[in-house]
């Protein structure tokens, strides 16, 4: 099999509902028209930019060109309570209430749309949708973006709150509350993160994905796993651990935090990261840069 | 360096407002049929328009598993299946957990809510275990129905979604994780994709008119097509028949606004290029181009501008049509229909024409095929597909 070379995780931002209202997150925000724009757009938009921050104090101050910069989203429910309210502003009441600035907020791609829009950010754009496997689906796009010279990097970002329409009772509200959250990840080509001097928290390796057609995800998964440590093979397996994308935060956070374990030397060897979603499945490996790369 | 390997299109399946086979699509839009008419699942008295392009054709078959299923889900999960049958693929010849689908959409499952927000709240079920919740059915279902195993995921990007399927099952395939892809693309008319396009005043009254001096707006459509893909060597290793090539495609963002193209058409520009450039083809060397033409006003000046530009004095006899006419705007099945009359235009030599076409606009300075189909030759065409908050997906098809 081949497979794109390792990207550089240069940077990385996460941002919850609750500190929406936090100073230091509202200026992210500032001199921003975000009175039609949704939640999950906001909050990705601010992810993003704490993540291209975080980047740029490790890349040296360099700048990335507009058109080389590119954003992909993973999202289940993206747009979905916008729906909701435009398909009842229109319905009820005696006559239609539709507000148009609303409309485009309906859509799943909305919150990749705002991004590239407002940053700006004029490479690859995409949305994936695959529950707790589209934060993997998406770094792989991101890669395989990287590889073909399609961009210079790439923000892959995750947001999933929890819809109202979702919402069974004011007792889910809390529990919900908890995953209101975007992450966002700025990958590099490895060789321009070294051309610029920067330091890379980390380098993303292998990325599979698989699905089960008779819902079995543990085999999905088996098969996903298998075949990034086949590919992986030439890196020391000591001192390697897992990372359950299906745990807190989601996939990106999960894949920040090995990152950042990484770069801070409390883990050692490939950091294995792994999802699953009824039936589909995925893994990818995170890992140090080689000493003799360095 | 290892080469790319060369993509191709093996299978092809096609449920479209006209027609729910491939060769009754084609007849028609060859025939310039307009499929657009009254809408007859809506409550449209609210609206300014009470047409669209509704899929008729045929029952779908009945749900599989018992529960309720979209109607986006069916139509993704029925092409899917007639493509893999045209390409002939089985576990014979192909190991199924090798064989992925990706399927692009705009709404995916999520029309379907509009029938629980209106039904009884005491009978609904739970909303986390409801289709609507989910659009990764639209890749899983019918993986579910053809066994297969490879990767498997829905792309949403806007109204050029069909194009970006087909863009990640070649990627999928070039980097070597799959040895088959099904991909297209699938959506439904639903009730507030239109109430919002009325909000927007984009609703024509009465007709689609891309690039015509005339035109108001656009109708929205439905349906879904699906391709199979393989490597060229595989395809040809195992005997089957090529339908043709995916040559290049490129995606970018508009970056612009979320409901305005670009006025300098400076994404759709860039994307045609790249696509051109990958697929390694001159502006000399494009024989036919399938427009995104929506009919509006804006975007139908702003594509024309950037055929213009892209393909210079070349767009004097460059062939440009636009489905959408014929059959609305089908969103993330809208490049998918496109691309299946791509290959069918490479493999006929014909190209239909651009429905309710009747007055020039200067603004539109592109040969558009008006009145009936055009035969010419067609090695190289380029399928442009833009959406909503910039995404833009253009794809070079080749002869096989």
């Amino acid at each position: 099999m081949s497979r794109s070379p390792p990207s550089a995780i240069a940077g990385c931002g996460a941002v919850t509902a609750a500190e929406l209202e936090h100073p230091a997150v509202a200026e992210l925000l500032q001199g921003e028209r975000l009175r039609t724009v949704s939640l999950e757009s906001r909050l990705l938009l601010a992810a993003a930019r704490l993540a291209l921050r975080d980047a740029h104090s490790r890349t040296h101050g360099v700048e990335v060109d507009a058109d080389e910069l590119g954003v992909v989203v993973a999202t289940r429910h993206a747009g979905l309570q916008e729906y909701v309210d435009l398909y009842r502003s229109g319905t009820e009441g005696e006559r239609p209430r539709v507000r148009p600035g609303k409309g485009p907020q309906t859509g799943l791609t909305a919150p990749a749309a705002e991004v590239s829009i407002r940053l700006p950010a004029a490479g690859p754009n995409a949305t994936v949708c695959n529950g707790a496997v589209g934060g993997l689906d998406a770094l792989r796009y991101a890669a395989d973006r990287l590889a073909a010279g399609d961009a210079s990097a790439m923000l892959v970002c995750e947001v999933d709150l929890a819809p109202a329409v979702m919402r069974l009772s004011a007792a889910t509200d809390g529990e919900d509350a908890q995953e209101q959250r975007a992450t966002v990840v700025v990958l590099e080509r490895t060789d321009a993160a070294r051309g610029h001097g920067g330091t890379p928290r980390a380098l993303l390796g292998a990325i599979a994905t698989a699905f089960s057609p008779s819902g079995d995800a543990a085999e999905a998964e088996a098969r996903a796993v298998g075949e990034v440590l086949a590919s992986s093979t030439d890196l020391d397996a000591d001192g390697g651990s897992t990372w359950d994308g299906n745990g807190g935060g989601g996939t990106l956070a999960q894949l920040a935090d090995a990152a950042a374990s990484l770069a801070r030397g409390e883990v050692h060897g490939p950091q294995l990261l792994r999802a699953h979603d009824a039936g589909a499945a995925g893994a990818a490996v995170v890992h140090r840069e080689p000493e003799e790369a360095r | 360096m290892t080469a790319t390997p060369a993509i191709v299109v093996t299978g092809i399946g096609v449920r479209s407002p006209l027609g729910s086979d491939v060769d009754a699509f084609w007849q028609r839009a060859l025939d310039g049929t307009v499929a657009t008419g009254p809408l007859t699942r809506f409550d449209t008295a609210r609206l300014s328009s009470d047409r669209g392009g509704e899929f008729q054709h045929a029952p779908l078959e009945p749900p599989h598993g018992g529960a309720p299923v979209p109607l986006a889900v069916r139509l993704a999960d029925e092409a899917a299946a007639t493509a893999v049958h045209d390409a002939g693929l089985s576990p014979d010849c192909v190991a199924p957990e090798r064989v992925g689908v990706c399927i692009g959409t705009v709404m995916a499952t999520r029309p379907a809510v509009e029938g629980w927000l209106a039904s009884d709240p005491a009978a609904r079920e739970d909303p986390r275990d409801a289709a609507w919740a989910d659009p990764s059915q639209l890749s899983r279902v019918p993986a579910r129905r053809l066994g297969l195993g490879g990767p498997n995921c829905v792309v949403a990007t806007g109204c050029a979604a069909g194009n970006s399927a087909l863009a990640w099952g070649a990627d999928a395939l070039r980097a070597g994780r799959a040895d088959a892809m099904v991909v297209g693309g699938a959506d439904e008319i639903s009730q507030a994709m239109l109430m919002m396009f009325d909000s927007f005043g984009l609703l024509s009254p009465d007709a689609v008119r891309p690039f015509d001096r005339d035109r108001v707006g656009l109708l929205l459509g439905e349906g879904s097509a699906a391709f199979v893909l393989e490597r060229e060597a595989d395809a040809r290793a195992r005997g089957a028949h090529v339908h043709g090539r995916i040559l290049g495609y490129a995606n970018v963002a508009d970056a612009f606004h979320i409901t305005s193209p670009h006025p300098e058409a400076r994404g759709a520009i860039r994307a045609m290029q790249r696509a051109l450039a990958e697929a390694d083809v001159e502006a000399s060397g494009v024989d036919h181009v399938s427009a995104h033409g929506t009919g509006t006003p804006a975007n139908d000046e702003v594509e024309a501008r950037a055929i213009r530009e892209v393909l210079g004095s070349a767009a004097d006899d460059v062939p440009v049509t636009a489905l959408k006419s014929l059959v609305g705007h089908a969103q993330g099945a809208a490049s998918a229909f496109e691309a299946a009359a791509c290959l069918l235009a490479i493999r006929d030599g014909l190209v239909p024409p651009v429905g309710n076409y009747e007055t020039r606009d200067p603004e539109c300075d592109i040969d558009v095929v008006a009145g009936e189909a055009r035969a010419t030759p067609v090695s190289v065409a380029i399928s442009n597909a833009f959406g909503f908050g910039g995404n833009i997906e253009c794809v070079v098809f080749g002869a096989p």
